[in-house]
């Protein structure tokens, strides 16, 4: 069943090319129909309290099975996944109404939401690698939607490299603890491993892991990329932020937190990265003027929270992280679908240039009344519920802790009211700058309600007594996964509204702040750091691109011959280090080898070995290309008699082919070379000398090496004896080619495919050229 | 190029030439040969017939583009290997059938699959050379 929910959350990006004829509002409709089944069975699970898991085995050679399992919390993540992406969707239908890559918009849509789904489902941490970096493609072409727009598609790219250069953290992370625990699924990794000892290799790769999860979820200095992201369409930004993408990093965080509950450095890192992160993103959020852009600033702020809290480790930090992570969800989605209502109603990105909306339009002013109050966490909200639980868990802590944490929370809360309070105001303030041409149609009331819908939801969801059941079911959950690091000290009750002390002076402070900032009209500026970062991501990039293009340049020169010379030169220096290595083994055998008493030298060998020393020498004296060629042939025909005398008769007769098909290739080849003469300047000349020489010392010595030297005994007698009558073959050589060793000739010939329809393509792309 | 000598030898060798490929090919499994060095003399009985008639010429005998046989080769190479797993059995494990002393396989598929390849390759190449000449 948790298959089905995951193939139904990803069908209709198959299901959009299906129903072709169908024309677009209608079958954007249509295609959301499975994942409203998915979202509904789901559901009923949820409601059973069913825990579900599937397991197949994958590619069993390397360990990797499909196993998915679902707890509790998995499947109300689950839910919200769905439920948030089906209503974006519908915001999305209108709001991209008349945008021409649809197409493209919904199947990254769906593949976006059914690869998140595989994230939080995912049994094993491979598998869960997977959709990880399947959740990083897409949300690089959701990002990129507008990707005629230079801007849009630089913070595309911005996104990728950085949550996929994390995701290759993560790989990095998860291969070493794979070597240093032998399991990656996640309930062996709880259970039967004890993490007790640390090693530096396992601390590594804590830290490997630990980075993947910053990058993902924008976590201060990687935070960058997602307010950059801003340029992307809103629905797009709205799921980014709400249930999907930087929510994948701290789910991870959610799942390993119990596994790595022993490891200091799990617990430093991410207090320390989230904790500033709470603060800066705050910190930026107030005098931003892009209403996204701010939103953005927000989100990373609550991320930095959720970082910080899962850090902390506690059961109940955990706890009050997960209602957090929930409550953001749904306040998070509902303003940022605002923020795009705004955007298409007026047109206008920027908070300084809707002064007179709210007079406008009452409505607009409620609904952003209402979705703020649960980011600042009024009573009677969602956020507010969420909120105080946190503050809750911190005072199980030890005081010290408890200060420095509380005055950042306090300062925190208080940047982000002030946010609110300006995003309130400014648009109230003064004089009509929203000019009269500006209608809103039905379409805007149509967008407008589904902000409302999710300020409404999550205001009245902390009024029904089911969310108290969930929660208290969630803790349960949570609490028989966690193993309790140090019991919490006796639980004293404490007074309730010493508790809303904090949110008081938050809010109070918060408000006056806002008062101040519209009072003063501050232009927006970007943040000194924040540019830094930016910049310093930028200087990398073009740094990196500049450097591989004059690596490139040096290396590809258009010259064959100096493209010989560093193939040439390079093996030289691999196999002379892999040589000086093993000198022991080569002296003592190759030595016995040659002199070998069973060798001896025949006539033919001499006349034969005489026919090629002479072509040799005509290639290296001759003066034209023609003759250098011809006699490169009779090197290669002396070469084929050579395996004939050998009984190699297939060798010899392949040989003799090739050379006379190379010899004739050759020819014509020449007739598209420059006229070009073969003498040239004695220093090349003495080089190309001191390199073939030394290349050809060396690779004789390596075919000595290779057949005299034997680690592993022979395989040719298991050949000898099994491919008449398993083979149904005579001949060896091609029993191998075709039968034991069959895959690496299918390889084989897909590579000479491939090479001669290249060759082709650049032959006639010459010629038509020519033509013009 | 324009060889009397050349044209008419062309005429009676190259079909000997092919015949002796397809020969090579066949007997491949048993005898020295294979699809790889058969491909080859393919290639160059068709290689043959430019020299002496002109590309043009040669391509009008051979109907398909070289593309085709490349094509036509992979298909052939992988369908063989995939026979097996019909049969419940890992890709590319030989498959076959015994008619009194003569003995049919999935390999001797694969190998015309080579052959096909080879010739092809060769051909699109050279023949795109000499067309320039």
């Amino acid at each position: 069943m948790i298959l089905a929910i995951i193939l139904l959350a990803f069908s209709p990006a198959l299901l959009l090319f299906l129903l072709f004829p169908i024309k677009k509002p209608l079958q954007s409709v249509i295609i959301s129909i499975p994942p409203l089944l998915a979202l509904f069975i789901s559901i009923l699970y949820f409601h059973q309290r069913e825990a579900l898991s599937y397991q197949l085995n994958w590619l069993p050679s390397l360990g990797l099975q499909l196993s998915f399992e679902s707890s509790y919390f998995q499947l109300l993540f689950g839910i919200f996944i769905l439920a948030i992406g089906i209503l974006i969707h519908f915001f999305a239908i209108i709001y991209l109404q008349k945008d021409t890559s649809l197409n493209s918009w919904f199947f990254w849509f769906f593949v976006f939401m059914g690869s998140m789904l595989g994230i939080v489902f995912s049994a094993n941490l491979f598998l869960l690698f997977l959709f990880w970096e399947l959740t990083s493609l897409a949300s690089f072409f959701l990002i990129g939607h507008y990707h005629e727009q230079e801007e849009a598609r630089k913070s595309a790219w911005e996104a990728l490299l950085i949550t996929g250069g994390g995701g290759l953290c993560l790989l990095a992370g998860f291969i070493m603890l794979f070597i240093s625990t032998g399991t990656v699924n996640v309930s062996d990794l709880q259970g039967k491993f004890d993490f007790s000892s640390q090693s530096l290799f396992l601390n590594i790769s804590v830290f490997l892991i630990i980075l993947g999860i910053m990058t993902k979820s924008a976590q201060y200095p990687f935070h960058f990329w997602l307010p950059d992201a801003m340029t992307a369409p809103a629905p797009a930004s709205a799921y980014l932020h709400s249930a999907t993408m930087v929510k994948a990093g701290v789910f991870l965080a959610f799942r390993l937190s119990p596994i790595f509950s022993n490891i200091p450095l799990w617990h430093i890192v991410l207090i320390i990265s989230g904790g500033f992160t709470f603060f800066w993103g705050a910190f930026c959020s107030v005098k931003e003027d892009s209403i996204k852009k701010a939103l953005a600033y927000t989100t990373i702020s609550t991320l930095g929270l959720l970082t910080c809290l899962i850090g902390i480790g506690t059961p109940e930090t955990i706890y009050s992280a997960m209602l957090i992570l929930f409550a953001h969800a749904i306040y998070k989605a509902g303003l940022f679908l605002f923020a795009g209502t705004i955007e298409f109603s007026t047109h206008r990105k920027y908070l300084s240039k809707i002064r007179g909306l709210w007079k406008k339009q009452p409505l607009f002013f409620i609904i952003a009344f209402l979705s703020l109050c649960s980011l600042v966490g009024l009573p009677y909200t969602f956020g507010f519920y969420a909120k105080e639980e946190f503050i809750h868990s911190l005072f199980h802590l030890n005081s010290l802790y408890l200060a420095i944490i509380l005055l950042l929370i306090v300062i925190g809360n208080c940047l982000i009211t002030g946010f609110a309070v300006r995003f309130l105001l400014t648009p109230l303030y003064k004089k009509d700058e929203i000019e009269e041409e500006i209608h809103f149609g039905i379409l805007s009331y149509l967008l407008a309600s589904i902000p409302l819908f999710f300020a409404i939801f999550s205001i009245s969801i902390s009024f029904s007594p089911y969310l108290k059941d969930i929660f208290h079911n969630l803790s349960n959950d949570l609490l028989s996964n966690i193993t309790i690091r140090g019991q919490p000290e006796n639980i004293k009750e404490h007074n309730p509204y010493l508790m809303l002390l904090p949110s008081i002076v938050a809010w109070f402070g918060g408000f006056a702040l806002g008062l101040y900032l519209v009072w003063q009209k501050n232009k927006a500026e970007e943040h000194a750091i924040t540019v830094l970062a930016t910049r310093i991501y930028q200087q990398t990039i073009n740094q990196l691109l500049l450097q591989s293009d004059r690596i490139t340049r040096f290396f590809q020169n258009g010259k064959l011959r100096s493209y010989l010379q560093t193939f040439a030169f390079a093996v030289l220096i691999v196999t002379f280090v892999a040589m000086i290595a093993e000198w022991e083994i080569i002296q003592n055998n190759i030595v016995s080898h040659i002199f070998h008493p069973e060798h001896k030298t025949t006539l033919y060998d001499f006349v034969l070995f005489s026919i090629i020393i002479a072509g040799i020498m005509g290639v290296i004296y001759a003066q034209t290309k023609l003759t250098a060629v011809i006699c490169l042939g009779i090197v290669g025909y002396g070469m084929a008699v050579v395996f004939l005398i050998y009984s190699a008769p297939d060798l010899a007769m392949t040989q003799f082919i090739i050379e006379t098909l190379t010899v004739s290739l050759f020819v014509f080849v020449f007739y598209h070379l420059p006229e070009q003469h073969l003498r040239r300047r004695k220093f090349t000349k003495y080089q190309n000398v001191f390199i073939s020489v030394l290349f050809g010392i060396v690779m004789g010595f390596l075919t000595l090496s290779a057949s005299s030297i034997q680690t592993h005994p022979s395989i040719s007698s298991y050949f000898t004896t099994k491919s008449l009558h398993e083979a149904h073959g005579g001949n060896i050589v091609n029993v191998i080619l075709v039968d034991f060793r069959g895959f690496d000739t299918l390889g084989e010939i897909t590579v000479l495919a491939i090479a001669g329809i290249g060759t082709y393509a650049l032959l006639r792309y010459q010629r038509l050229r020519k033509h013009e | 190029m324009n060889s009397l000598i050349l044209k008419i030898a062309g005429k009676y060798i190259a079909p000997l030439l092919f015949l002796f490929a397809i020969y090579l090919l066949l007997t491949g499994h048993n005898q020295p040969g294979g699809g790889f060095s058969g491909g080859l003399v393919a290639s160059a009985s068709f290689i043959l017939l430019a020299f002496a008639y002109g590309v043009e010429r040669t391509q009008n005998w051979m109907r398909i583009s070289p593309v085709y046989i490349i094509a036509l080769g992979l298909l052939l190479a992988c369908g063989s290997g995939l026979i097996s797993i019909l049969f419940g059995q890992p890709f590319m494990t030989g498959i076959w059938i015994t008619f009194n002393s003569l003995s049919l396989g999935t390999p001797m598929l694969f190998d015309t699959g080579v052959f096909c390849v080879v010739s092809g390759t060769t051909l699109l190449i050279i023949l795109e050379l000499i067309k320039e000449v």
